[in-house]
């Protein structure tokens, strides 16, 4: 019940921001879209393994912490842009960098229990 | 006294790591089967013993039936080395040991070495390595190569095996019918002096096992054996006993007392997914691309600041016109103009390093396998494309792993079209000149297509030139490892390194040259300049295309080291390496860009590939054949793709 309360939830945030960072970046667009479907695929298929469902919240959760890294890296680089050249304004996308967060706290609470649970 | 020691195993066991740790050298480990094609030798000293240590490809038969195969078989049967060291994986011990029993077959001095500990032992896995070595009657150590554990053993047991030549001295009990056989085979072989250098007991298991194809021996005895014996029926009692025997062993000597599941088994329940597992692989690759632009290009704009400031330098204190014009030109601005690359390079290579050595690399193999199989490869050759990636050369190399000789020439003819790190420089100026808004995205499309590309070539070359056969792809997917910071950076430093090397070997001779032909005959008028000359006398090819002879000057100067196409941009458009981007983005339109972008990720591989397709073919009609042949297919490309690019741009 609690892995599909998550799997649900990175699906909604995923695809709301695949939508909206399409124009913002290809990459971040088409990675969201990623992990809509590989919670998608989590939540709807069935599987009788069990850890199929941790296995996509996993993975899911860890393509998302890779964008808000990839997010991340690229605030801290258009640092040095701005010494090259001065009419650049380093700006991040927080929606990102906040769920990429999320996603690592997501992933690391994941493995604990699975490493719990058996 | 000097001994020669060689050191075997199956793929990805840690037996190049083991190498390295024991010869202090640097050789190139990853986490994939088949990094080791060629025998590599090194060498160290211990208790005042000079040995000389030989790597040996990773392989899980001495079959034979593939070139590294054979590498190591021929090894055993041509050398005598005074020892032989067998690694096997502490987590996969039972697949080791059919190699291990071969090599035992053949009569040799064996030390096995049971590597990977640490991570048995963190699973839970304990080996007492004593019931192997009481059974074969050799030393068995357990090593880590991560952790160093049983190193010193290990070289102990070397040094104790190699004085004595100690060889295991067992008599294997082999079921009866099969020891019949050996007798008749062993009676028969006797009178064929062709044999007299063999063990004919060793000869008569290896034709048994592996069948006529795979030694060449007279046709005649093979004949008289086969209608003596239902061959069949007797080597399925052999590989029966055979795999009793390894079981017993591994069921004495293995106490498992860890979970039986992995975090590597959740990670490939999703990413070996058919779909998923696919579109996964491409994100990650396109996460590659996003971070070398959005990390390293600013560190590439301060290099282009620095070689600018240094280039007006220079420029302010020479005072004889056609020096300054060479140091400025010639060689600050073509080789500085290359070497701001380094940053993207570094990165790149980071995280392609990354995906190597974490082991996601095979996963791709085994995921495009069925796509790839339409084009008439099997995944293995995949590998040898990602390979390629960052040089054509070892790529090519890595295509000896593929038993299909017809398979792996008509893939070896088509690695040149994968896409190699040399071509990033002019990509980068390219995509960041005329498409800086979407540059991750057309890297990404780049590389892309550039696979598509060897796949369609390997395909019509088997249609018109080779025929193949359907080989089945087997791949052991290796243990997902977090790499350690080391290895990333030993591996992203030889690529840099290599890089580097060019830069001040090369790229600075051609850099000079192309100077030279920029200069002269006329210092004030580059039109009028020989390097002119040239571009213009391939203008009737090129004009439609939109490429003046700038390009074409540096297309020509370009087969010798895809980088120096930047150097000759830099010389020909006479523009310092900060501004060279915004000379290029005047000299022609996106839709030509575009086209020459895809131009030279086709057209003539460099001398050092065109050498390996030499000497892995060796044949001088497939090295002028790979000439003509990238060559014509680079230029139908450019012209389909500008035409695309008409109707998109």
């Amino acid at each position: 019940m609690k892995k599909n309360l998550v799997l649900i939830f990175i699906m909604t945030v995923s695809i709301t921001l695949a939508f909206f960072k399409f124009t913002y970046d290809i990459f971040i667009s088409i990675g969201f879209f990623t992990v809509f479907l590989t919670s998608v695929y989590g939540f709807f298929a069935y599987d009788p393994i069990w850890y199929h469902k941790s296995a996509h919240v996993i993975i899911s959760s860890m393509i998302g912490f890779l964008i808000g890294t990839y997010e991340l890296f690229k605030y801290l680089s258009s640092f040095l842009s701005k010494v090259v050249d001065p009419s650049i304004l380093p700006s991040a996308d927080l929606w990102t960098v906040f769920f990429g967060i999320l996603c690592f706290l997501v992933m690391i609470y994941e493995v604990a229990m699975l490493k719990k649970s058996k | 006294m000097a001994f020669e020691v060689s050191i075997i195993g199956n793929p990805n066991v840690g037996k190049t790591s083991l190498f390295n740790i024991i010869t202090g050298t640097r050789q190139y480990v990853a986490n994939w089967p088949g990094v080791t094609v060629e025998k590599k030798i090194g060498s160290f000293s211990y208790k005042g013993h000079n040995f000389k240590l030989v790597d040996l490809p990773g392989i899980y038969t001495l079959s034979a039936c593939s070139e590294d195969e054979r590498v190591a078989r021929d090894y055993f049967l041509n050398e005598s080395p005074d020892a032989v060291i067998i690694v096997a994986d502490a987590l996969n011990l039972e697949r080791s040991m059919h190699l291990m029993i071969q090599i035992l077959e053949m009569n040799l001095p064996a030390v096995l070495a049971i590597n990977s500990i640490d991570e048995a032992e963190e699973k839970g896995r304990i080996i007492n390595p004593e019931v192997i070595s009481k059974t074969f009657n050799i030393p068995v150590v357990l090593t880590s190569a991560k952790t160093m554990k049983g190193i010193p053993q290990l070289l102990e047991a070397i040094h104790r095996t190699s004085e004595q030549k100690k060889f295991h001295d067992i008599n294997f009990q082999y079921p009866a019918e099969v020891n019949k056989y050996i007798e008749t085979f062993k009676s028969m072989a006797a009178k064929y002096p062709s044999l007299s250098g063999f063990d004919h007991e060793w000869l008569g298991i290896y034709f048994l096992e592996f069948g006529a194809g795979s030694i060449r021996m007279d046709a005649e005895l093979s004949q008289s054996i086969c209608t003596s014996f239902d061959m069949k029926k007797l080597k399925d009692i052999y590989l029966n006993w055979k795999y009793g025997l390894i079981r017993n062993l591994t069921d004495m000597s293995i106490v498992s007392l860890g979970r039986n599941w992995s975090l590597r088994d959740v990670l490939d329940h999703v990413l070996t997914h058919k779909v998923l597992g696919l579109l996964i692989y491409l994100v990650a690759l396109f996460f590659v691309f996003s971070m070398t632009f959005s990390i390293a290009t600013p560190l590439s704009d301060l290099l282009n600041l620095f070689f600018s400031k240094l280039s007006s330098w220079a420029g302010s204190v020479i005072s004889v016109p056609w020096l300054k014009s060479l140091v400025t030109t010639g060689i600050i601005e073509g080789v500085g103009g290359v070497l701001a690359f380094i940053p993207q390079i570094f990165v790149l290579f980071f995280f392609m390093g990354f995906l190597e050595e974490s082991g996601y690399l095979p996963r791709a193999a085994f995921l495009v396998d069925k796509i790839v199989r339409n084009f008439g490869l099997s995944g293995r050759s995949f590998m040898s494309i990602i390979l390629g990636f960052g040089c054509n050369v070892p790529a090519i190399m890595s295509t000896r792993t593929i038993s299909s000789t017809k398979e792996r020439l008509a893939l070896l003819l088509s690695i040149p079209f994968a896409s190699c790190s040399a071509r990033l420089p002019v990509y980068i100026i390219i995509i960041g000149a005329f498409f800086p808004k979407h540059a991750a995205l057309i890297m990404f499309l780049l590389y892309i297509s550039s696979i598509l590309l060897v796949l369609l070539s390997a395909k019509l070359l088997q249609v018109f030139v080779t025929k193949t056969d359907d080989i089945p792809f087997t791949i052991e997917l290796p243990r997902f490892r977090l790499p350690t910071a080391k290895n990333l950076f030993l591996y992203t430093w030889e690529k840099t390194e290599h890089f580097l090397r060019k830069a001040s070997g090369i790229i600075l001779i051609a850099s000079i040259l192309i100077w030279f032909l920029s200069y002269f005959p006329s210092a004030s008028d580059i039109q009028n300049s020989f390097a002119a000359t040239i571009g213009r006398s391939f203008e009737f090819l090129t004009r439609h295309l939109g490429w003046d002879w700038h390009t074409n000057t540096a297309l020509v100067f370009g087969v010798a080291a895809k980088e120096v196409i930047v150097s000759t941009y830099a010389a020909t458009l006479n523009t310092d390496p900060a501004a060279l981007k915004d000379a290029l983005a005047s000299s022609m339109s996106p839709q030509s860009a575009l086209a020459l972008l895809y131009f030279i990720m086709a057209y003539i591989p460099c001398f050092a590939t065109l050498s390996a397709v030499k000497l892995e073919t060796a044949s001088y009609k497939w090295t002028a054949f790979t000439f003509i042949y990238t060559i014509f297919t680079a230029y139908i490309l450019a012209n389909i793709v500008f035409f695309i690019g008409g109707l998109i741009l």
